[in-house]
């Protein structure tokens, strides 16, 4: 059993290996000599390019990339829900909420530089900032914790 | 002139060093520390190296003016971004005795300076967009001269009208510049385009232009030799952008009829006779919907779209670049607009996130082939996106018979287009071309944010695509790992090349 991400949902798949054969629901799945991937669907068979590096799968096929996330088994959820990390390394320009602060949807709650342009981080939802881990002139890395939001009971 | 250096990296760099080596010139590559082996060094018949990492190597003028004198170079050509439209590099170029491939310092000056180039245009009888200049006196002081713009913003804002944008004079490619609606977001918006220009430009002054909703971008390509000859060839329609940058282009533009091409093509040369251009340019306008149209800016330098220009036309213009620069006359047919093409620009960036730029390894990249295609790429399979450059990886154009023709044709090569290991726009640039406004030709500089005011989402993930996933994951697990580094090691390219792509 396998359990992968994709667009935000889990999914549970059971593949089966018969000969050179993977079946998997009712999908057969089939390496070609170049290292392609056909992928027989009812009546459609489908040439993919599939990767994997690291936990992240990259799958290419009807002219679609999609990018999927294997949850390896006793590995915990990566990033807390309501936790804010940098997505890209940069520079915090500004920090324009602090702890404790009731902040509603859309609200910026950061500015980071990168590539000498500005992105704000924006709260998703109405909420509490419980914790902020960075400060105006800090250099962050990709996927560091910036800061925390709990959401607002409804 | 027998050697050109190219100081600059990327897509543009390959372009220009494969032109050089077309007009029978010794092609001469730089490259930073953490670009040896980039696929522009392996075009050039050398490349020496420069000191440090990132864009500041590129960006270190007296290095690479070093690095041509102690190589027998003759010219630079500076390509586009970095040092391209830095008149004192041009000039500091020109002083060391070396030909400088495109218009002369004071061209660059005049027009790089977005707040001269209105007054210049206005002198000139090109008509600009309506808005003001911000003009205060600079003090060493930024919290006064802040003050002051603040001051000075406020009033002429009411004059100019909003919706309004906020631009820096020195400012180009969506830094430093602000839509902003009302009255109450102006103060926060000139406080950060400031604080932008100042960082990207060293120079925070700011002007204002009444926004025009719904107005396309059209831009006039002319070229100026230094014999007296200045001529257009033509326009392209860059209207579809993200954060004020173009993604989709195309040429001809689909309601610019034979006289109004004319009418745009003489303002576009009335420009850039204003600064007594030599080289290839670009005039950018604003066009309404009844045609009217105003000066927007000049592009003192070849251009990121250049290739569509190039493929209606016919004419090679990094060839012509090369031509005028070494004194001789340019070789342009009488304009003579063929076919449609349309060019998208490949962005390692997360198009369902807000446009972050992403980074990662390229471990399949497989650009399509066929009739009418051309790539113009800075990178190749097995190469790593990093961080410390501009994101745009390649460029992807078609040619074709007529504007519906050159669409489908890229439908196809964008679905063929495969690159795995980073997250590109390239499925965002597939559904463009199937959005309305593209179909029928309506684009505007707003097309983006109206039809998507949510922001894009990729296609989700179909059965096949996770029963294609699922055998990924377990196929590694089930295989003996050879040295694999874990998960949290290095995400090298190579450990799922390995298993025998050709």
């Amino acid at each position: 059993m396998v359990e992968i991400r994709a667009d935000e949902a889990v999914h549970e798949l059971h593949p089966l290996p018969r000969g050179d054969v993977w079946e998997v629901g009712g999908v057969r799945v089939k390496q070609q000599p170049d290292g392609r991937w056909s992928v027989q669907h009812g009546e459609t068979t489908l040439l993919a390019h599939g990767t994997r590096i690291g936990d992240v799968l990259w799958v290419h096929i009807g002219g679609r990339v999609h990018r999927l996330e294997v949850i390896e088994a006793g590995a915990g959820a990566a990033v807390e829900e309501g936790s804010f990390t940098a997505p890209m390394p940069g520079g915090v320009l500004e920090v324009l909420v602090s702890t404790g602060e009731r902040v509603s949807a859309g609200q910026a709650l950061l500015v980071l530089e990168a590539m000498k342009m500005e992105h704000r981080v924006t709260a998703p939802y109405d909420g509490t900032v419980t914790a902020v881990h960075v400060a105006q002139g800090d250099r962050v890395q990709q996927g560091e914790m910036l800061l925390e939001v709990e959401a607002e009971e409804a | 002139m027998r050697s050109v250096l190219v100081a600059n990296r990327g897509e543009i760099a390959c372009r220009v060093l494969r032109a050089c080596r077309e007009a029978g010139l010794r092609a001469v590559a730089v490259h930073a520390e953490d670009e040896t082996g980039a696929l522009h060094t392996e075009l050039a018949d050398i490349s020496l190296p420069l000191d440090g990492s990132g864009a500041p190597a590129y960006l270190n003028g007296e290095a690479i003016i070093a690095a041509a004198l102690a190589n027998n170079v003759d010219a630079i050509h500076p390509g586009f971004g970095f040092l391209s439209e830095r008149a004192g590099f041009a000039q500091a170029v020109l002083d060391a005795g070396l030909i400088w491939v495109g218009p002369s310092p004071s061209a660059i000056e005049r027009m790089g300076d977005k707040m001269t180039a209105r007054i210049t245009m206005r002198e000139a009888g090109v008509p600009v967009i309506p808005g003001e200049e911000i003009q205060i006196e600079s003090t060493e002081d930024e919290e006064a001269d802040l003050a002051a713009t603040l001051s000075a913003v406020r009033d002429a804002s009411a004059r100019v009208g909003f919706p309004l944008l906020l631009k820096a004079s020195a400012g180009g490619g969506g830094k430093g510049m602000r839509a902003v609606e009302s009255a109450d977001e102006l103060d926060e918006a000139v406080r950060g385009a400031r604080r932008e220009a100042i960082a990207a430009f060293g120079d925070g002054r700011v002007y204002l232009e009444r926004l025009l909703r719904g107005a396309r971008h059209v831009e006039v390509q002319v070229l100026a030799d230094a014999h007296g000859t200045t001529v257009h060839l033509g326009e392209r329609e860059c209207s579809v952008q993200r954060r004020h940058q173009k993604v989709f282009e195309e040429a001809p533009c689909a309601v610019v009829d034979h006289k109004q091409r004319q009418r745009m093509g003489e303002a576009a040369i009335a420009a850039a006779e204003a600064v007594d251009y030599v080289g290839a340019g670009t005039v950018e306008f604003l066009m309404e919907e009844d045609g009217t149209f105003h000066f927007l800016e000049m592009n003192t330098r070849i251009q990121v779209e250049h290739p569509i220009t190039e493929l209606v036309t016919g004419v090679d213009l990094v060839r012509e670049q090369l031509r005028i620069a070494a004194g001789e006359p340019m070789t342009v047919p009488n304009l003579d607009m063929r076919g449609h093409a349309i060019e998208v620009r490949i962005y390692a960036e997360d198009a369902a996130n807000g446009f972050l730029p992403s980074i990662g390894p390229l471990a399949v990249f497989r650009p399509p082939t066929g009739p009418g295609l051309r790539l113009d790429t800075g990178v190749r399979e097995g190469d790593e996106v990093s961080p410390s450059y501009d994101p745009m990886l390649a460029k992807l154009i078609v040619h074709a018979p007529s504007r519906a023709e050159a669409l489908q044709r890229m439908r196809r090569a964008l679905d063929d287009f495969v690159i795995l290991g980073t997250t590109t726009n390239v499925a965002f640039l597939r559904d463009l071309c199937d959005l309305e406004a593209v179909t029928s030709a309506t684009t505007s500089t707003t097309t983006l944010d109206d039809a998507y005011p949510n922001g894009w989402s990729p296609h989700p993930a179909s059965e096949a695509v996770l029963a294609l996933g699922a055998v990924l994951a377990s196929a590694r697990s089930s295989r003996p790992a050879g040295g694999e580094a874990g998960p949290a090691g290095p995400s090298s390219p190579f450990l799922s090349l390995s298993r025998r792509y050709p």
